[in-house]
């Protein structure tokens, strides 16, 4: 697993049941545009992310709706197990990023 | 202007023989790294070429002539696994260079017929004579030489044609994009072209969501969001088409 596949999951961990857009991902992983599509489309496929869009009229809004992501059930079950398994292989990486193991617990 | 399936085959030969008659990790490296020097020249005209909005065709041209040539590199055995995750890389970005530069030039015709000179400079001597290091792969030293004298009269040539635009244009890509509260006109093209390169069943939803992304980035950032987006559609592209496939796969088996 990528150091920013594990920085988005971090993100995502930090609430479940919370819905969260591209952008907000972005900075609450610290990570640069365009980098975390691919990684969302890659947990989309394999299961652990849901996305909806968001229920709002874009003309009374004034802007475009957002798409919303969030840990499906399976992606809340397994991604802890996972993100555990890579911090115990590289013990570094939680000095470097200190939200990896707090989004890990 | 050299044909490039006469380079390309040249090229192949070249690494073909440094294989099978000195499979020396020394010559190896040298041809690949001509290759790479290659591939880091495409990206400084790509990056050129991205605020100029102009003269593209020859860029592309190269960045296609880059693509056959890093095929033909992958297809050899090379000894250095980090080397040939570089030369996938490159070749990653050879892609998206020729795929946004082929764009350009559809969508803009050449206008500043100045800077052809330049172009010619950079295409007629420059890169044939990395080309020519790459292929004789004689010294490590040699090689090496000759792409930073290479590299230092690429920036001069790019200096002066960003000095020339800059003079030319109203404002900066930059200045453009801040004026107006919604993401400008360049902004939605580069969102349209990043999404070019998904299947054809995503590109709705990756366009609207990376438009309403847009909308939330402060303006200043707006440009920069978006020419990231175009540097990793290849990349998403990959992810949504290897997502479809596993997905075929657990319809299949269940």
């Amino acid at each position: 697993m990528t150091l920013p596949t594990q920085l988005v999951l971090s993100v995502l961990l930090e609430d479940p049941a919370r819905e969260v857009y591209g952008l907000e991902i972005c900075s609450a992983a610290g990570l640069a545009s365009g980098t975390i599509h691919p990684i969302l489309a890659r947990l989309e496929g394999i299961g652990w992310l849901e996305s909806r869009w968001e229920e709002v009229d874009p003309k009374t809004e004034g802007r475009p709706r957002r798409r919303y992501y969030r840990l499906s059930r399976d992606g809340a079950a397994l991604a802890p197990a996972a993100l555990a398994r890579v911090q115990a292989s590289s013990t570094g990486l939680a000095r470097l990023r200190p939200g990896l193991a707090r989004g890990a617990q | 202007m050299t044909n490039p399936r006469r380079h390309a085959r040249d090229l192949a030969r070249a690494l073909s023989r440094a294989h099978d008659q000195t499979p020396t990790y020394g010559r190896n490296h040298v041809v690949i790294y001509g290759l790479a020097a290659q591939a880091d020249r495409a990206r400084s005209f790509c990056d050129f070429a991205f605020s100029a909005d102009h003269e593209r065709a020859n860029a592309l041209w190269f960045c296609d002539e880059l693509t056959v040539q890093l095929e033909i590199a992958l297809s050899v055995p090379i000894v250095d696994p980090i080397r040939q995750d570089s030369l996938r890389r490159e070749l990653a970005r050879a892609q998206d260079h020729a795929l946004a530069l082929r764009k350009a030039v559809e969508d803009n015709p050449p206008r500043f017929r100045r800077n052809v000179r330049i172009w010619a400079y950079v295409y007629e001597i420059v890169v044939p004579g990395a080309m020519r290091d790459a292929l004789a792969a004689r010294t490590r030293t040699a090689a090496l030489s000759r792409a930073r004298k290479e590299e230092a009269a690429l920036d001069r040539a790019r200096s002066d044609v960003l000095t020339e635009l800059v003079a030319d244009s109203q404002g900066s890509y930059f200045e453009r994009a801040d004026r107006s509260d919604t993401p400008g006109r360049t902004c939605r093209r580069l969102v349209t072209l990043a999404v070019y390169v998904l299947p054809a069943n995503q590109r709705a939803r990756y366009v609207e969501e990376f438009r309403a992304d847009l909308w939330e980035v402060g303006r200043s950032r707006r440009l920069g969001y978006a020419v990231r987006l175009v540097a990793y559609s290849w990349s998403l592209r990959r992810s949504l088409v290897n997502s479809a496939a596993v997905a075929a796969v657990t319809r299949e088996n269940s």
